[in-house]
């Protein structure tokens, strides 16, 4: 990012190539919609190279990146409820293509002793349970996750203190166990490795 | 037998940093201690672990080329630089070769016409030049007329110079 700052442009397009998959993959988890989350990096991408100039290597440059990841996703967030007036009805399909966790969950409540699930069906399920946390701990729980961040580095991202993000990850872990529980006591999944 | 410690609420919300090996040494020895003795307790970790490990089943994410060309591609217009296209450089670099080859066969044109010009067109300036010292002394030679007026001039001189000489 140094060298991007100092106006190498190449440096910026390794920072891309080096960062996209692992931004993209958080947000379609934050945003459950792969072509939002896709315009979401995008905007991220871009808001960096732009204030370049004033860039100070105060943290890694991942907390930096998640970080404008989180407040653009909190703004478009924001934007959305305001137009959320109109609802539409609820589609055939997940937000992520597969099908919808409640269509899941209603197929198989009458199955539950025996039934197996499918990777796709386990996915969604999972997507539904992070759904239900709250916007902080839906991205806190996806930088613990899948960026493997400290709690430091996780408070730095959400502009929160180290106690406040143990409290957070907390509830979140608890809310996500409260959902998922009967997936794996009941041996409804098992991981395949 | 074993004595059941029960979890406080602050240990129960320490689990999960516990899990994430981010709680202090000393509170980390304590909630070991109950779950050393609790079942309870020990289900709630397994759970909380299993159901952690659940949520490593999310997809991971790859995005294609066209992402990333769409992505430098804004970053390109954000700059106010044109989209760099191979095709269009060629096209310029040939227009400006052609250009200057235009440019360099003018010029020889126009300076060898300039030079022919100065060899085989005549300049009246500079043959006034040419003639200066005889039109200096035109209406001398005019005054003498044709070349046997001159010669009979010179004869009569010669005379005079021989008497004017002493003797």
């Amino acid at each position: 990012m140094l060298r991007v700052k100092k106006g190498d442009d190449a440096a910026f397009t390794q920072l891309v190539t080096a960062y996209q998959d692992r931004l993209v993959g958080v947000l379609t988890h934050l945003v459950s919609d792969r072509q939002g989350a896709e315009d979401l990096a995008q905007e991220v991408f871009l808001k960096i190279y732009r204030s370049r100039h004033g860039y100070e290597p105060t943290a890694k440059f991942s907390t930096y990146l998640f970080r404008i990841a989180n407040n653009l996703a909190s703004n478009r967030r924001r934007d959305r409820g305001r137009k959320r007036e109109v609802n539409l009805p609820g589609s055939e399909s997940g937000p992520l293509g597969g099908p919808a966790a409640e269509q899941v969950l209603a197929a198989s409540s009458s199955q539950m002793p025996t039934r197996r699930f499918d990777r796709t069906e386990i996915q969604s399920v999972v997507q539904d349970a992070l759904e239900s946390l709250n916007d902080n701990q839906r991205m806190a729980v996806l930088l613990n996750k899948f960026e493997e961040m400290s709690y430091i580095d996780i408070a730095a991202t959400l502009d929160l203190s180290v106690p406040a993000v143990k409290s957070l990850l907390s509830r979140a872990r608890e809310n996500l166990r409260v959902k998922l529980e009967p997936y794996v006591s009941q041996g409804h999944w098992t991981p395949q490795g | 037998m074993a004595k059941i410690i029960r979890m406080s609420k602050e240990q129960r919300e320490n689990l999960v940093a516990y899990l994430d090996g981010e709680l202090e040494d000393q509170a980390a020895r304590e909630l070991e201690q109950v779950l050393a003795s609790s079942p309870v307790a020990r289900h709630d970790v397994d759970m909380l672990s299993r159901t952690w490990d659940l949520v490593g089943e999310l997809p991971g994410v790859s995005v294609t080329r066209e992402f990333t060309s769409k992505t430098l591609d804004s970053i390109a217009a954000s700059r106010g630089g044109p989209k760099v296209d191979p095709d269009a450089v060629s096209k310029n670099a040939r227009r400006v070769l052609g250009l200057v080859i235009s440019g360099v066969i003018l010029g020889t044109a126009g300076t060898a016409g300039f030079l022919a010009a100065n060899r085989w067109i005549p300049n009246e300036a500079e043959e006034i030049l040419n003639d200066y010292e005889i039109l200096m002394e035109f209406d001398k030679y005019r005054e003498v007329g044709d070349l046997e007026n001159l010669r009979k001039l010179q004869e009569f001189r010669e005379f005079s110079e021989t008497d004017d000489e002493p003797r």
